[in-house]
């Protein structure tokens, strides 16, 4: 890793300079042998896109083109679009702080190796930044974890080697700043490698200012520029390991919570910055994995607090998972039954009962099936593989240790049996009694005899059959049936038994895979409908708000208004007091001036309102007209241009003093009438405001509510159809089991099969039966 | 906080050109070194703008769908899309599209520096999704009515998103009436993040200093000029911090308005992916 030093300096000194865009850059290198300096770049091939030109990869800070060297060595070159303050001393000292770790005392080799040119690509007639960095070949996370999220243990794995790369990163005081999908590259050997580093802090760079604040879907909503340091990477780190533990405990999660084209693993930008609304967190934090469920709980609560107060990312910090610690659990709890009461015959029997086996014909039916011989041993270790309780009999079929010993007779009369009995009884009797109290035709008596007969018996044999003993009597019966004939052709009722457990797992995965898809498209219905709520509440506040923004103004407006006549009155009346012959302390005023004013009706300085002058006739003089309040132009004799302006500014300067000592804000009642009017309307737009943002409240709890409730529904009945698939599969494996040792079972369960038979019909036939109404017993 | 929603795949931007194309539009200008038919300024203008959403854009598969793109022409007789060759005839396209589908790739002559002091002659490639055509008058109310009809059905589909943004190029001598009116309907609409945004750009005839992102209309050349400016939008706050870093003075009252300058560089206004910064 190097920096290259040479030329001016282009960046760094604070001032900003227009940066070329992406298109500009990629304009550019369609020429390599004039853009570049550096001679892998300069005779190197720039990849192209199918129609564009050179292939960018873009950032919102810088587009990345690929150049291969002539010596075939592959490079990513990141040329950059934004000024970033002081490029090229934030990559000196990342330079020297990567370079400075020892390659064995990191978990994985995650570091890329890159090379800061000062003068990269000449764009607009300008050198400009790069570095160039070798290409690293590896998938990003995101499509990796698509690939791979079936695969629990690589999941899992990877889960770990994160931990491993963020704890190198904290105990040497580094921090990446935008740990993302984009930005976390998954080798072929499953190692890491982390790229882009233009927001890294490296202890050099302490108090420093950031350039970025990351990725918006991995970073804590309270991350800013002054989180930049050593644990800014905290969050994102946690929420990444999160995710990966979430999708290798249960890879429905990333069905129901990744959206295929969005640019986030599992949780999103609204789940951090609104959680109450996010349908992710119940998911996690009610997940019935308590592993998962405690970590979502750490993070989560993660989201009020100040990104630099966060814990960092250990190992330590997460508890085991039971799987991957299983002689510690053999520790703690004492080793399970199975293991200890299967016998001697199996030592190599699955430790977990109802494990699902292959899907092939399973190796101990291999030789067997049809053969015949030695069946029963085998019979025992299916038995002691299925969980059957330790010290059962090893000749005993596990249908048989179900099954009733012998068939139980009738016990406890019940209602139903009674009212058989009162139907009968009281059928029998009914034509009897019909033809003693009644006239019926001729020939009544034998037919409703007979009828009433049949019903008695029908009531009768109701009443039977509906017994629990007959019941319970008969689905043994039914269950030895089938088992007989399932053990006349073993071999294909275990491809049958194979094919419906097939069935059952498809069509598992199929509900499941579509509720998962109904719950991530809840997200986007509540997404959209909140953002339609508030469009509407918007829509409808908007006119409120801006009449209430006005108000002030309005106010004002009014209360000029109200003083507007008031401040005349006031004027008026000063004017009025002031006599014109107040005028004679004016120069050149004499009392004859005076006087011909008051002849004209002028006596005080109210009395005209200005003067006027118009061109004398002949004379080059100027004619004063004064203006009298009626409107009236009138001629004063004696006074001409001169002393008309004079009284004129007079009048004016009276005017002015008189405005001085105006009041300045409306009498008391008018005031009030003013301000009251103010109040109510704005409270009339508070209330509408408030209203409309009421309105929107409900809508949007009666949405969140709404939907809340679907995702609870569809999640619950996802893991009702998992418990429920579950014990249809270890039924049907529970049967292919029993299907060791055919021959031999076969003809017990024949044997049995009768036994039954016989025993049914004579502990339960229809004359105890009788028996029973009549006694009781 | 207003226009700070995600521009993703699962969250789109909506991108509307708005091209004049009108028979005022073949009429000189000076752009840079030499005389061009306005025409020619913006059908290059729009040419750039796409290849600059493209690249901005790309990822390591392609182009991704970040925006979904509509080119409106409007001149004699026809307000739609100003696409050619495959696009022809489509309004809204998403950007993988787009880039995927220009009319034809020019080969165009450059001088550029050589690095040693001179400049040498190069042929650099330039992908063209519209040539400049010019007939007839300006119905630019009817066009900014057009773009009013897919920014609704637009806002409609997508509350949550970043609002949808108009870019209209003209010289700005409307001939069906004041487009004030129209102007104003368009930006009423909103998704939850914010108001459409219509910005302008002007290429125009009468001379005058280049304009980039003014906020007051004193000092604009004329009429048209600064009837464009009163219907273009003020530029939200993050916007206007990419503008001021891009060495333009700006303010509070900031439009998106642009006379005789280059506006390409508006496409670095957009973040994709990071949170909307303040820069600086």
């Amino acid at each position: 890793m190097a920096v290259s030093r040479g030329g001016r300096p282009a960046t760094g000194t604070g001032g900003s300079r227009r940066f070329p865009t992406g298109a500009n850059y990629a304009e550019a290198l369609q020429h390599p042998e004039l853009c570049f300096r550096d001679p892998d770049l300069r005779d190197g091939s720039v990849r192209q896109s199918p129609v564009l030109g050179p292939k960018a990869i873009s950032g919102n800070f810088a587009s990345v083109f690929s150049v291969t060297a002539q010596d075939g060595q592959r490079y990513a070159l990141k040329c950059f679009t934004r000024d970033t303050s002081s490029i090229g001393t934030r990559y000196a000292a990342i330079s020297a702080a990567l370079g400075a770790l020892d390659p064995g005392a990191l978990s994985q080799p995650w570091p890329v190796r890159f090379e800061f040119l000062e003068q990269g690509v000449l764009a607009l007639g300008d050198w400009f930044p790069v570095v160039k960095m070798a290409w690293v070949q590896g998938t990003d996370l995101l499509t990796w974890i698509e690939r791979h999220r079936q695969d629990t243990a690589a999941v899992r794995a990877l889960a770990d080697r994160f931990l491993a790369v963020a704890r190198d990163l904290e105990d040497h005081g580094i921090a990446h700043g935008d740990l993302q999908h984009g930005n976390i590259l998954v080798a072929a050997d499953g190692t890491l490698r982390l790229v882009d580093y233009d927001g890294m802090y490296v202890p050099a760079l302490k108090g420093v200012a950031a350039t970025e604040n990351g990725h918006r879907n991995y970073q804590s909503p309270r991350r800013t520029a002054a989180d930049f340091g050593p644990a800014m990477d905290r969050f994102s780190a946690w929420l990444i390991h999160l995710s990966l533990v979430a999708v290798a405990t249960d890879a429905g999660l990333w069905t129901q919570l990744h959206d295929d084209q969005g640019e986030y693993l599992i949780l999103s930008e609204a789940d951090f910055t609104d959680p109450a609304t996010s349908l992710a967190w119940p998911l996690l934090l009610g997940h019935p994995d308590e592993r998962l469920r405690a970590e979502a709980e750490r993070v989560h609560g993660f989201l009020g607090q100040r990104c630099s107060a966060l814990p960092r990312l250990t190992a330590a910090a997460v508890p085991p998972p039971a799987s991957r610690t299983g002689q510690k659990r053999t520790k703690r709890s004492p080793a399970p039954p199975v293991a200890a009461g299967a016998g001697a015959p199996a030592p190599a029997a699955p430790r977990t009962p109802g494990t699902p086996t292959g899907r092939a014909i399973p190796a101990w039916m291999a030789g067997r099936v049809g053969t015949g011989g030695t069946a029963v041993p085998a019979a025992a270790t299916a038995t002691a593989g299925a969980g059957a309780a330790p010290g059962s009999s090893a000749t005993a079929g596990p249908a048989v240790t179900a099954a009733p010993a012998a068939v139980a007779p009738f016990a406890g009369r019940r209602p139903a049996d009674l009212l058989a009995a009162a139907t009968a009884v009281l059928g029998t009797a009914a034509p009897g009694v019909l033809t003693v109290t009644a006239a019926p035709p001729q020939g009544f008596l034998p037919l409703a005899q007979g009828a009433a007969l049949l019903a008695s018996a029908a009531a009768i044999g109701l009443g039977r059959r509906r017994r629990p003993e007959h019941r319970s009597a008969r689905r043994h019966v039914r269950g030895l049936r089938l088992r007989a004939r399932e053990l006349k052709d073993p071999a294909e009722v275990h491809r049958r038994l194979e094919q419906e457990i097939q069935k059952l797992d498809q069509t598992a995965a199929k509900e499941n895979q579509a509720s998962d898809k109904r719950i991530k498209s809840l997200q986007t219905e509540l997404r959209d409908g909140l953002a339609r709520i508030t469009v509407d509440l918007n829509r409808r506040t908007d006119r409120a708000r801006k009449r209430q923004a006005e108000l002030p103004a309005r106010e004002q407006r009014m209360i000029n208004d109200a003083l507007a006549p008031e401040i005349r009155a006031h004027i008026e009346k000063k004017l009025r007091q002031t006599s014109v012959h107040e005028a004679r302390s004016l120069p050149n005023m004499g009392a004859k001036t005076i006087k011909a004013l008051t002849d004209a009706g002028i006596r005080t300085a109210a009395d005209f309102t200005g003067v006027s002058f118009a061109q004398g006739p002949g004379t080059g003089q100027r004619a004063a007209y004064f203006v009298l309040r009626s409107g009236m132009h009138v001629r004063v004799p004696g006074i001409g241009e001169g002393r008309a302006t004079t009284l004129a500014g007079w009048r004016q300067s009276l005017e002015q003093r008189a405005r001085v000592s105006a009041p300045a804000t409306p009498s008391g009642p008018a005031l009030s009438r003013i301000r009251s009017e103010i109040a109510t309307l704005r409270a009339q737009y508070d209330g509408e405001v408030r209203q409309a943002e009421g309105k929107a409240q409900q809508d949007r709890d009666a949405l969140q509510k709404r939907v809340a409730d679907e995702r609870q529904r569809l999640t619950s009945e996802r893991q009702q159809r998992g418990v429920e698939a579950q014990r249809k599969r270890a039924d049907l494996l529970r049967r292919q089991k029993q299907l060791a040792g055919a021959q031999t079972e076969r003809a017990r369960v024949a044997g049995e099969l009768s036994a039954a038979r016989t025993d049914t019909r004579r502990t339960l036939g229809v004359g105890r039966y009788l028996r029973f109404l009549v006694t009781g017993r | 906080m207003p226009y700070t929603a995600e521009i993703s795949r699962t969250n789109p931007g909506c991108f509307i050109f708005l091209v004049d194309q009108s028979a005022s539009m073949s009429d000189p200008m000076v752009s840079g070194e030499r005389t061009q038919a306005r025409a020619e300024v913006v059908s290059d203008a729009i040419n750039r703008l796409l290849t600059e959403l493209s690249v901005k854009c790309a990822k390591e598969e392609g182009v991704r769908d970040y925006f979904h793109v509509a080119v409106i022409g409007y001149g004699h007789n026809h307000v739609g899309s100003a696409f050619q060759g495959a696009l022809a005839g489509r309004d809204l396209v998403p950007l993988g599209e787009v880039a995927n589908n220009p009319a034809r790739v020019e080969s165009r002559t450059k001088k550029v520096p050589d690095g040693a002091g001179g400049l040498v002659e190069t042929s650099v490639q330039f992908p063209v999704w519209m040539d400049p055509v010019t007939n007839g008058g300006t119905p630019m109310t009817r066009a900014l009515g057009y773009a009013d009809s897919l920014v609704a059905n637009w806002v409609e589909a997508h509350p949550s998103g970043f609002p949808p943004i108009v870019l209209n190029l003209t010289d700005g001598e409307s001939t069906d009436g004041d487009p004030t009116s129209a102007a104003i309907s368009l930006a009423s609409h909103a998704t939850a993040d914010g108001a459409v945004l219509l910005f302008n750009l002007h290429v125009s005839g009468s001379g005058g200093t280049p304009v980039t992102f003014p906020d007051t209309e004193e000092g604009l050349p004329d009429t048209y000029a600064r009837l464009l400016f009163q219907m273009s939008s003020v530029l939200p706050s993050h916007m206007r911090s990419y503008a001021a870093s891009q060495g333009h003075r700006v303010g509070e009252t900031t439009r998106g308005f642009v006379y005789n300058a280059d506006i390409t560089s508006i496409v670095e206004f957009l973040d994709i992916g990071t949170r909307a910064t303040e820069l600086r």
